[in-house]
């Protein structure tokens, strides 16, 4: 269990971060310097300035000083480290500025208080009389701190870049997902609809989601609307960095509570075809603690063989190396863990319908169903059982038509699994949806995600898409020539008389006639 | 009640669409905007309803509602109507089928007053459909009688001249007369029909020395022999 005193990692720069070295941007901002200075002295002049310091002698000479540091020190100004970071990641912020309504100022022009700095601490209140000047929550995480004044800043930022920090980030364990896929496979689309009912599906795992950030709300609210007769959303900026989503998702645990902090990024396509914006953003596939990555339906080879033109893409296999060699850092010699769901998109289409069997067309096109204990309540599983028909048929039109993405899967990756959605349900005609729009197991790869990094269980099972080789367990033996034994030949009994036992195995290696029992796992 | 269609001016905010069976198989479930009562019509399996709801609509005419019950159109027969309000559907989780081996389509609709106004459907590109074919599997056995004759020192099995065809008797409300037939070697040609009251008994004895073939004429139900 995650206390709050453990450090964590910034959203922005994956910069360790201690919740007492934190920074904050200050409640107070000193816009006005009138009065501060003689009529004669301009307190933008810096010449000035050092003229009133070395040459007033008025009897107000002291207070005019201490006044005229404090609102040099609470002036407006461009952040030198926030700016850097921005610079090097799109050139314009795409923070999302909530408090811009009720001020003038622009939250990222605040000024930056270190309470670890002795002069900062100079402008803060001390709460315990014992030098302490950080507020804390009930579990002893610093939440704000006060000014002499009574401000309250209570805007946490990263020390080492200055971006924002959600509140309570860091208090709970962080996992980082990444959305790949190239350019127009719905990427923002997709995360526009999962974030706007993200709380129902949740809820179908028994998970409650809330939504930490005004940039998460924004997502869905305002930037990337889907509805019907609203073009859709322009695809994401290439040099731009989009900001972190941020939510937490609380489960029980034997009645108790358990939170995670889940932060999800969406990287533009055209990353993977420029060598240089792979460098920009390597970081925050390395950080990933899973991906989802997105195939539009017109990328796979069987496309092209359905649709005269159709030029088959070999793009997806690419975005994997690039993904393997971030990863590990050019390194080829190992498999990326990272689990990893590969997401073939748009699957309401004709050129879907014509590529998959009707079997699997009516499994991707029906609802994610929970699962419900005794009592009515959504259990905190993932529903294998439902899935398993959908990635058995997944894996199996993949290997057989993808063949060089498949081997690249199973060469590079060792954990990772099919899935098929659709995020809008209905005609595209010119960039606007026709309508009505009706998103299908759009929720399943998220789910899926979410049993691999351990906030939930799992009920059934599903098919590998990479299964090993099952080797004989006789130490002499290793051999991978092994059956699975069905029926009576299930069981064998040895001695006799009274000695004689039954045994039940499921696996014989032709190789040495070793029998044994299988526990699969999974 | 009058029955009018009108055609759908508004598809995008009032539709019924993407039928298909509930995962107990007893129920048809749709997606529908908020709020919106459905018509239910189920057809012979080879045949929706899209086309034909204005031949339909005019063959209802001064029906009584049909609300949570199937009734059969008058002019058309085999095909059935239900009016699901929008809290039925709610408070069911869907719409009980009433057989399988057919097509059920579903249609927006409202009452106004004495009028029943029905909505056309529009045909997408996309997998979601407003109509779904049901399809039903019957398990049927056909065995041949036999008897034992001979001394208890060479006892044989010996053709009685009988078959026993054993017909599942829950699939009786299933199948409709003419449905399902079975032929025998020699004549193929002739179909004997298997009715449901002969499903209803659960057994049938032919007189044949050659095996019956029981087939059907619906191509919603997969006959299992």
């Amino acid at each position: 269990m995650k206390r709050p005193m453990d450090d964590f990692l910034c959203p922005y720069c994956f910069g360790h971060i201690n919740h007492e070295l934190v920074h904050f941007r200050s409640a107070k901002v000193e816009t006005d310097p009138t009065g501060i200075l003689p009529d004669e002295y301009d307190p933008y002049d810096e010449g000035d300035v050092r003229r009133f310091i070395s040459r007033y002698e008025g009897p107000d000479k002291e207070k005019r000083v201490q006044r005229l540091f404090e609102w040099q020190r609470f002036a407006p100004k461009e952040d030198p480290v926030y700016q850097k970071f921005w610079r090097e990641h799109g050139g314009e912020t795409t923070e999302v500025d909530s408090l811009l309504k009720y001020s003038d100022v622009r939250s990222y022009n605040r000024p930056i208080i270190d309470p670890s700095s002795l002069q900062d601490r100079s402008y803060l209140k001390d709460q315990d009389g014992g030098g302490d000047v950080f507020v804390r929550d009930a579990d002893g995480m610093v939440v704000r701190v006060e000014l002499a004044d009574g401000k309250r800043c209570t805007s946490r930022v990263c020390p080492h870049c200055h971006n924002p920090l959600p509140s309570g980030y860091g208090k709970h364990p962080i996992k980082f997902v990444s959305v790949i896929g190239i350019t127009g496979s719905g990427k923002t689309v997709f995360l526009s609809q999962l974030l706007k009912d993200m709380q129902d599906y949740a809820a179908k795992v028994g998970l409650a989601a809330d939504v930490r950030s005004a940039a998460s709300r924004r997502f869905y609210e305002q930037d990337n609307v889907i509805a019907v007769d609203v073009p859709l959303p322009d695809p994401t900026p290439r040099d731009s960095f989009q900001q972190p989503l941020f939510y937490d998702l609380t489960r029980l645990i034997n009645g108790r509570q358990r939170t995670d902090t889940f932060v999800l990024y969406d990287v533009a396509g055209e990353v993977f075809e420029d060598y240089q914006l792979i460098q920009e953003y390597a970081p925050f596939i390395e950080h990933s603690d899973g991906l989802i990555m997105l195939v539009d339906p017109e990328e796979l080879r069987q496309a092209g063989e359905i649709v005269a033109g159709q030029q088959s893409m070999t793009r997806p296999a690419e975005v994997l190396n690039q993904v393997h060699t971030i990863v590990f850092h050019g390194k080829s010699d190992e498999k990326c863990k990272i689990p990893f769901a590969i997401c073939i998109t748009k699957t309401d289409t004709t050129l879907v319908q014509k590529m998959l069997s009707r079997e699997l067309q009516d499994c991707l096109l029906d609802d994610v169903h929970e699962i419900v204990d005794e009592l009515g309540y959504e259990k905190t599983v993932f529903n294998a059982r439902e899935y398993a028909p959908i990635a058995e048929q997944l894996n199996e039109f993949i290997r057989r038509t993808e063949r060089a993405f498949s081997l690249n899967l199973r060469t590079n990756y060792t954990t990772y699994a099919f899935f098929g959605f659709t995020a809008l349900g209905c005609e595209v005609d010119d960039g606007v949806p026709v309508g009505p729009i009706l998103p299908k197991r759009i929720e399943e790869p998220l789910l899926w995600l979410f049993y691999q990094l351990g906030f939930i269980g799992r009920e059934g099972k599903y098919p590998l898409p990479n299964p090993d080789p099952i080797k004989c367990p006789n130490p002499a033996c290793g051999s991978i020539d092994t059956v699975e034994l069905t029926g009576d030949d299930r069981y064998y009994t040895t001695g006799w008389g009274i000695f004689k036992k039954k045994y039940e195995v499921n696996r014989l290696c032709r190789a040495c006639g070793h029998r044994w029992m299988h526990y699969e796992s999974q | 009640m009058r029955y009018v269609m009108r055609e759908n001016d508004d598809p995008a905010r009032r539709y019924a669409t993407h039928v298909r069976g509930s995962r107990s198989g007893q129920q048809l479930v749709w997606e529908s905007s908020p709020g919106q009562d459905v018509l239910v019509v189920q057809t012979p399996y080879e045949r929706d309803a899209v086309d034909d709801i204005q031949e339909i609509v005019a063959g209802m005419e001064g029906m009584a509602l049909p609300v949570d019950c199937y009734v059969e159109v008058p002019v058309k027969p085999g095909t059935w109507v239900r009016y699901v309000p929008s809290t039925s559907y709610a408070r069911n989780d869907g719409c009980p089928l009433r057989t399988k081996a057919c097509t059920y389509t579903v249609f927006c609709c409202q009452v106004e007053g004495d009028t029943c106004v029905v909505y056309s459907q529009q045909m997408t590109n996309t997998g979601n459909l407003p109509y779904r074919r049901i399809r039903l599997e019957v398990d049927v056995q056909v065995r041949k009688l036999t008897r034992t004759v001979g001394p208890f020192w060479n006892r044989r099995e010996e053709d009685t001249g009988y078959y026993q065809i054993t017909l599942p008797k829950d699939r009786m409300n299933d199948v409709c007369d003419g449905d399902v037939y079975y032929t025998v070697a020699g004549a193929k040609d002739i179909e004997i029909p298997l009715t449901r009251a002969m499903f209803k008994q659960g057994y049938v004895y032919v007189q044949t020395f050659d095996m019956p073939v029981v087939a059907t004429r619906n191509d919603g139900l997969q006959i299992n022999q």
